[in-house]
């Protein structure tokens, strides 16, 4: 893990400005700047006061490529960072890199180390130090941050929970030939707010790719229901009891949902969220246009 | 105490964690992901297993709670039992309990 000494890549810092608080990266090269500003372009900021209250991030130099064991990487086939909790904060490996969050995630020292310039800002790296953090402070913050598909349509979120391989991406593709936007079809974040919940655009995204920068469109939308993903042999909607959505829920809460520091806040916010959301179960098939989908989840909803 | 005895007692895996919602649980075992929904006697059971007990107290106490006799109340304990155990949602020691 990193010791705090090891040398950075350059004198360059970058203010990203995400839902979940603000992360400076020091220390980064030009080059990793450009990068990082390319990839995150709607969230970069360069306000001194933002900064000062922000997550600092402090990027190194690894001696060398890591030798991590791919075993140690993978939950339920997916690639997972390994993550452990130290006295200093969260550790984490990962393919290429090693990281360190702070305990409380919205203040405090980070760092991030790379043995390749152009590794830092790369999806494998930067992207999922991001979404650990995310996931942290989300918690902290009263909501969460879901495996999910995020859809508006009339400026209101649908959020499509599932597994992989329960057809979010499918549904996204439909929803955006149908007119949707596109917050992500992997991982959103779900936030408290005025007696509801906004969904937020954060700058993560899955197979469909980051071809929705929406730089012009609101940074959160209301949520108007969550939709629990089925696959079935015909369209259908069920309403599943408060315990059943909120199992659900929690198995889609990537990173903390198996941390035991986390797992008492996770159910205290999932609890509020099932409470204040209308949560349906949606079966359907890969055949199911867009239309009828939109159709019986927004009858269901109207009724939950 | 006597080591039959002991080893009678049963709890829960210091890695599970459970919330009860309304009247049903919710049941998280932090090694796997798992997550697991129970009905109101799962919940019941559930919760007397936060300390070690005996199964012949962990069936008395069912029996006390709802309208049921001790034989079915037994064959039902013991078969909630069986799928906790299957998913390594009880402790392999009781003498080490949840936290």
């Amino acid at each position: 893990m990193p010791a705090g000494d090891e040398p950075g890549w350059g004198d360059c810092n970058l203010l990203l400005d995400l839902p979940t608080g603000a992360v400076n990266f020091s220390r980064i090269s030009a080059g990793q700047s450009a990068s990082l500003a390319h990839a995150y372009a709607r969230f970069v900021s360069a306000d001194p006061q933002l900064r000062a209250n922000s997550v600092n991030c402090r990027a190194f130099q690894l001696p060398g490529p890591l030798q991590t064991d791919p075993e140690l990487l993978s939950v339920d086939g997916l690639y997972t960072p390994l993550k452990v909790r130290s006295e200093r904060g969260i550790e984490l490996s990962g393919v290429n890199f090693l990281a360190r969050l702070p305990a409380q995630g919205s203040r405090g020292e980070a760092c991030l180390g790379v043995a390749a310039e152009h590794e830092l800002a790369g999806p494998n790296v930067v992207e999922n130090f991001l979404r650990v953090l995310a996931a942290h402070r989300g918690l902290e913050l009263g909501g969460a941050v879901l495996h999910s598909a995020g859809l508006v349509f009339d400026e209101q979120a649908y959020i499509f929970v599932g597994r992989s391989n329960a057809g979010k991406t499918t549904l996204t593709r439909k929803a955006h030939q149908h007119g949707a936007m596109v917050l992500s079809d992997d991982i959103n974040l779900l936030l408290p707010k005025a007696g509801g919940y906004q969904a937020y655009a954060i700058p993560f995204t899955g197979e469909y790719g980051r071809s929705l920068e929406h730089a012009a469109a609101s940074p959160s939308y209301p949520v108007a229901g969550i939709i629990l993903l089925q696959q079935a042999r015909g369209l259908g909607v069920t309403r599943p009891g408060a315990a059943s959505a909120i199992a659900s829920l929690m198995v889609g809460c990537p990173f903390v949902n198996t941390d035991e520091r986390e797992t008492n806040t996770l159910l205290d916010n999932l609890e509020r969220l099932v409470a204040t959301v209308p949560v349906i179960q949606l079966q359907n098939r890969l055949e199911n246009s867009m239309s009828e989908i939109l159709s019986a989840v927004t009858n269901a909803l109207s009724h939950a | 105490m006597p080591e039959a005895e002991s080893r009678d007692r049963i709890a829960l895996s210091s890695r599970l964690r459970h919330r009860a919602v309304g009247d049903e649980g919710v049941l998280v075992h932090l090694d796997s992901g798992r997550v697991i929904v129970v009905n109101e006697v799962g919940l019941f059971i559930i919760q007397q297993l936060a300390k070690p007990i005996s199964r012949a107290d962990l069936v008395q106490a069912v029996v006390d709670e709802f309208e049921v006799g001790p034989q079915e109340a037994e064959r039902d304990m013991e078969c909630f039992l069986d799928e906790l155990g299957g998913e390594q949602l009880l402790a392999a020691d009781a003498t080490d309990p949840v936290q």
